[in-house]
């Protein structure tokens, strides 16, 4: 260690700056899935839709979890809502076709900020971070879980609900499959873009600073609680908008997706991808899924196993993902090569 | 400046102050002596709000700033440089120095340039990680951290630890020239008479959670209380 200190010449370590590596990969990424119905269409283009919603999901919790350093085990919740919302308020209302899609979006989203505000205000504010942050968000699940299968008269029970029309705003339907991807791609484009620009800026150096020591940043004039808070708001309304978008998308919901496999799943898929960076909770999002379709082709019930095991190693070898993981190792290999000569 | 009376607080039913009291001048210097664990970093954590009080007021230029949160202890014109230094690793040098800016009372984003002018190396390494900067130079980034909240008290909690006596010097000459030149008092724990010495105008000595002794800093030589109070 000491050896690097005493080394270190004016400008060797910095920070990325603006567009760095990230941005440049996250606007490829963007640009590559933009000419893809160009190649898949129909069906298949169908379930790369429902990947960019997950990998729209899995935004949302790696901008809380990733830039806070405190993990939402409940993500799932508000992905729920957001799917319920969209379901509850086109399928038990008589609204408007014109905007009943934007009135169930706006529903399900406004749901999931309401949710995070108060559950965040209260153990935000009272001070519970950590892992005492993360249990009370997977009982959160487990509470919103245990609401959508027994509630039957509003949520539909343990069959969810069917027949969610698909997502139109005054007349312009997003119904065949090519439309709906783009709307998919527009969002999560739009999403991971601002979110990276915003975290580049002032917010991002607070939050990461937070990460080292709260207490010294309040001493220095931030109130941080409510920093913390709205980025959970920020980051559940994100979670809801996916939920909504993917309800609409497949017509139905079903308690599952409020249930606690996804949340866990959605940790997965941000861990892969390395947590904190954005564009890798999408490029993870999409390598489990790519994995999952693998795996599950030749032995259908293997895919639990596999994911179970990953989950029980990335809590035990490598809580910061594999990416991070691989990258310390090969850093300390040549660090323990420059130390032989 | 500062007005302590009365001060108790601690951790859980362990307390720790005792009754502290204080008057701090404006311009004024003064170092807080005492062996180890008798409570001189808990009464400036006291002070910021960090450690809540039990009983008693603190008071900044006739604000009671007692039960204010730490947040806003800090916006009321208290800099606080905590022990270990405190900056943020993760972050660039200058990232450190924009993150002190906001309790700024004029709201400007601008790195004041007394800052660079005093410690160059600090705009020379800009853009480097703040954790691969050396002890001495992590100092002089933190206490300029506190600056550029352009504070009118600064709590300094052993700035002198794990540094170069080279860099102590320089630190204690420049505490000397911020309160001429800025109007600034200081309140400053530490063990290091020399920096005493240069920095301070006065002291006081803690035992067992209350100030007992004070006196001049040019009294320090006084081998005699040095003893009773500081020898282990």
């Amino acid at each position: 260690m000491t050896t690097t200190i005493l080394n270190t010449t004016p400008g060797q370590i910095t920070r990325k700056q603006k567009l760095g590596p990230a941005s440049i990969i996250a606007i490829g990424i963007i640009l590559a899935l933009l000419i893809l119905p160009a190649f898949v269409q129909g069906y298949t283009l169908t379930s790369y839709r429902d990947v960019l919603l997950f990998a729209l999901f899995a935004l949302s919790l790696d901008l809380f979890w990733g830039k806070t350093g405190i993990l939402s085990f409940g993500h799932a919740t508000f992905f729920g809502l957001g799917a319920y919302g969209m379901a509850i308020m086109s399928i038990h209302f008589s609204i408007d076709p014109a905007i009943v899609s934007l009135v169930g979006l706006l529903a399900g989203v406004g749901m999931a900020a309401l949710v995070a505000l108060i559950v965040g205000y209260f153990i935000l504010y009272g001070g519970v971070r950590g892992a005492y942050f993360t249990i009370v968000t997977l009982a959160l699940t487990l509470i919103a879980n245990h609401v959508a299968v027994g509630w039957p008269s509003v949520t539909g029970g343990d069959s969810g609900l069917i027949g969610v029309p698909p997502f139109s705003i005054l007349g312009w339907s997003f119904a065949d499959p090519i439309s709906s991807y783009y709307l998919a791609l527009i969002v999560l484009g739009a999403c991971l873009l601002s979110s990276m620009w915003v975290m580049s800026g002032r917010l991002g150096l607070i939050l990461t600073a937070i990460q080292d020591d709260e207490i010294k940043v309040q001493t220095l004039g931030y109130k941080t609680p409510l920093l913390l808070l709205m980025t959970f708001a920020a980051s559940a309304a994100m979670a809801a908008l996916a939920g909504g978008l993917y309800a609409a998308g497949n017509g139905f919901v079903a308690p599952d997706m409020i249930a606690l496999l996804l949340s866990t799943e959605v940790i997965i898929w941000v861990a892969v991808g390395g947590s904190g960076t954005l564009v890798g909770a999408v490029i993870g999002t999409a390598i489990v899924w790519w994995l999952q379709q693998k795996i599950s082709s030749i032995n259908a019930s293997a895919w639990p196993i596999v994911i179970g095991t990953f989950f029980i190693l990335l809590v035990l070898v490598f809580p910061k993902g594999p990416a991070a993981f691989v990258l310390d190792k090969v850093k300390k290999l040549r660090r323990d090569k420059e130390d032989d000569r | 400046m500062l007005t302590v009376q009365h001060l108790t607080s601690g951790y859980g039913s362990a307390k720790i102050l005792n009754g502290v009291n204080l008057d701090l001048g404006s311009k004024e210097v003064v170092a807080i002596l005492g062996r180890n664990g008798v409570g001189k970093t808990t009464l400036l954590k006291t002070v910021m709000g960090i450690v809540a009080t039990q009983s008693g007021t603190t008071e900044l230029k006739g604000q009671n700033i007692t039960k204010l949160p730490t947040h806003d202890i800090a916006k009321a014109g208290i800099g606080y440089v905590p022990q270990g230094r405190g900056i943020f690793d993760k972050l660039s040098v200058k990232e450190n120095l924009r993150m002190g800016l906001r309790s700024r009372p004029d709201g400007s984003d601008e790195i004041p340039e007394y800052i660079y002018e005093k410690f160059p190396i600090l705009l020379e390494r800009s853009g480097q990680l703040a954790g691969t900067l050396s002890g001495g130079q992590k100092q002089q980034l933190a206490i300029s951290r506190a600056l550029c909240g352009d504070p009118k008290l600064l709590l300094l909690d052993e700035p002198s630890e794990g540094i170069q006596p080279n860099i102590v010097q320089e630190i204690g000459s420049f505490v000397r020239e911020l309160v001429e030149r800025r109007d600034i008092s200081v309140l400053i724990v530490e063990q290091n008479l020399e920096l005493i010495g240069l920095a301070a105008d006065r002291f006081e000595i803690m035992v067992k959670g209350e100030l007992v002794h004070r006196g001049l800093t040019s009294e320090l030589n006084n081998e005699e209380m040095l003893k009773e109070y500081l020898s282990v």
